[in-house]
């Protein structure tokens, strides 16, 4: 492990400071900051850290967690069949391999795809969805495939909650939001910050399912980081810059990684 | 509360839970559709008859036999070279308290939430470096060594709840700490050792990039990546035969799923490593 894991972190920190390329080279040379100074002034690159701060916000924070939550909520209440049909479905989606996850997205979102048709019964105007709102696609398909794993970390938090509790507020005439708000999410408020940095870290991660929809495109209209590393490191052939793009995201992740661990602290 | 109030809510919550599973299954409802449809499209509709052509022609040597053989290969090594590290690991983890133990476990919850995206470019350089690139057994060796942190914490959370008094008697009959790990613990853990092999293979069975990155010789690939072929390169795309190669390649993980689930008797099975 030490071998596999620390060694290309420590072989990437040093690739990043050199201009080592592909193709047509002998011997890398050290270069410095330049790698990182050439990031931050190219646009290409800042527009993949917006994509990437789109991306993990939408699907991720509002989707996945939120949509997590409410799935996990109503299936307290739900009837037995109602509540296991659901749950099929949607693990079907996690386990899904990623590759075929992007296959379907992609059938569904495409011109001639499923959501159109769907639209075009309900006489609402049709789109060429992966064109126009690339992100919102993939962001779309991030959701589909990741939200099982929040409903399933939810469903364990809420069956863990004393029925007392609820019970008691009820008695008291609390509403069903008001319960929500004052008791259930902060007895679960432990669960919700774990969840939320497990899909951020997952989110932020997430290259096939991307490269199979839309390869970044079009243009680079939803190249999120891992796809824009890619292709500077393997389209471009500049391995050292595609380094320093990794580096960053491998940094932005550590923090990430950072809090969590904070999170979990009193646990280990 | 009232027996009509508790029922219109429950009504509500189902038909919210349906609403969501409905748009959940479209995606799904496609590839099952497609795959016996002789004329499939991209879109969902009702198929045109039933066929079987689709799966006779994609259940070739060349589009699924090879590749899905690889992709056995590839993450059978990895997954055994995963439990059987991640055993030996977790074991002195688990049974001997050192100072080092603490800083060990946070190290290893930091790195397996490190994103591995991030890490392969530098890899790729390492591994053309060292000459393990387009190698089996270095593809392998990196599903190992990504999979390995999270299933070290899984392997010793469940590990802990094995007691110890069990293996002092075997101790004392004189047993070796890996004969009794061998003989007692691991078997006495069996759901757990079984979760953690699960959930490796199934991750890196989905795991494009790796395979991806590392291997170049199209004999080599796996189901993840050759998948790909069906599209973009070729021009036009069979859909048809592109579904069913789909549901032939999930096939294998869905059934993995559907055994663990029953095996826990539905319980969650990350609960060790989630816990909030």
């Amino acid at each position: 492990m030490a071998l596999f894991l620390a060694g290309p972190i420590g072989y990437c920190a040093y690739i990043a400071f050199t201009d080592l390329q592909l193709t047509g080279q002998a011997h890398e040379s050290f270069v410095g900051f330049e790698n990182f100074r050439t990031a931050f002034d190219d646009e290409d690159f800042l527009n993949a850290v917006w994509l990437t701060l789109v991306f993990t916000f939408l699907s991720s924070v509002v989707g996945q967690n939120t949509l997590g939550l409410a799935l996990a909520v109503l299936m307290r209440r739900a009837s037995k069949a109602v509540r296991t049909v659901t749950g099929a479905v949607v693990i079907t989606a996690w386990v899904l391999p990623e590759v075929v996850a992007g296959f379907l997205l992609y059938a569904f979102f495409r011109r001639d795809g499923t959501l159109n048709a769907v639209l075009d019964v309900l006489h609402l105007p049709s789109q060429n969805w992966l064109f126009t709102l690339p992100i919102l696609a993939v962001s779309f398909a991030n959701m589909w495939r990741g939200t099982a794993f929040s409903m399933l970390v939810y469903s364990a938090a809420l069956s863990e909650i004393p029925k007392e509790v609820t019970e008691a507020a009820e008695v008291d005439g609390a509403s069903g939001w008001r319960r929500m708000w004052h008791i259930t999410l902060p007895m679960i408020r432990r669960s919700i910050g774990t969840n939320l940095m497990l899909n951020t870290l997952q989110t932020l991660s997430v290259f096939g399912l991307i490269w199979v929809m839309t390869r970044g495109g079009p243009g680079n209209r939803s190249q999120t980081l891992p796809l824009f590393m890619y292709e500077q490191a393997f389209q471009k052939s500049m391995i050292g810059y595609g380094t320093a793009v990794a580096l960053l995201l491998l940094l932005v992740g550590s923090l990430f990684s950072l809090v969590y661990m904070r999170l979990l602290r009193t646990e280990v | 509360m009232s027996a009509r109030r508790a029922r219109s809510r429950r009504l509500a919550a189902d038909i919210g839970l349906l609403t969501v599973a409905a748009a959940f299954a479209v995606p799904l409802a496609w590839v099952l559709l497609s795959a016996v449809d002789p004329k499939a499209d991209v879109g969902v509709k009702s198929p045109d008859g039933f066929t079987l052509d689709n799966f006779d022609a994609v259940l070739t040597d060349e589009i699924t036999f090879t590749p899905m053989l690889n992709s056995l290969l590839l993450c059978g090594g990895g997954t055994l070279l995963t439990v059987v590290s991640a055993a030996l690991a977790a074991y002195p983890l688990s049974r001997y308290s050192s100072r080092l133990n603490r800083p060990f476990m946070l190290t290893i919850l930091f790195a397996t939430s490190l994103p591995v995206t991030a890490i392969m470019v530098p890899v790729y350089a390492l591994f053309v470096r060292v000459d393990l690139i387009d190698t089996m057994q270095g593809t392998i060796f990196f599903f190992a060594a990504s999979q390995l942190p999270f299933a070290i914490w899984l392997m010793k959370n469940f590990m802990d709840g094995v007691p110890k008094e069990l293996e002092e008697a075997a101790w004392t009959d004189g047993a070796s700490p890996l004969q009794s790990l061998v003989r007692i613990v691991l078997p006495l853990m069996g759901p757990g050792v079984a979760v953690v092999t699960v959930f490796s293979f199934v991750l890196m069975w989905g795991n494009f990039f790796v395979p991806f990155m590392l291997l170049l010789s199209p004999d080599q690939m796996p189901a993840a990546v050759s998948i790909n072929d069906f599209f973009g390169s070729k021009g036009a795309i069979v859909y048809g035969q592109l579904a069913a190669f789909s549901l032939i390649y999930s096939t294998p993980v869905i059934l993995l799923y559907v055994l663990i689930a029953r095996r826990l008797g539905g319980g969650f099975a990350l609960g060790g490593a989630v816990k909030g």
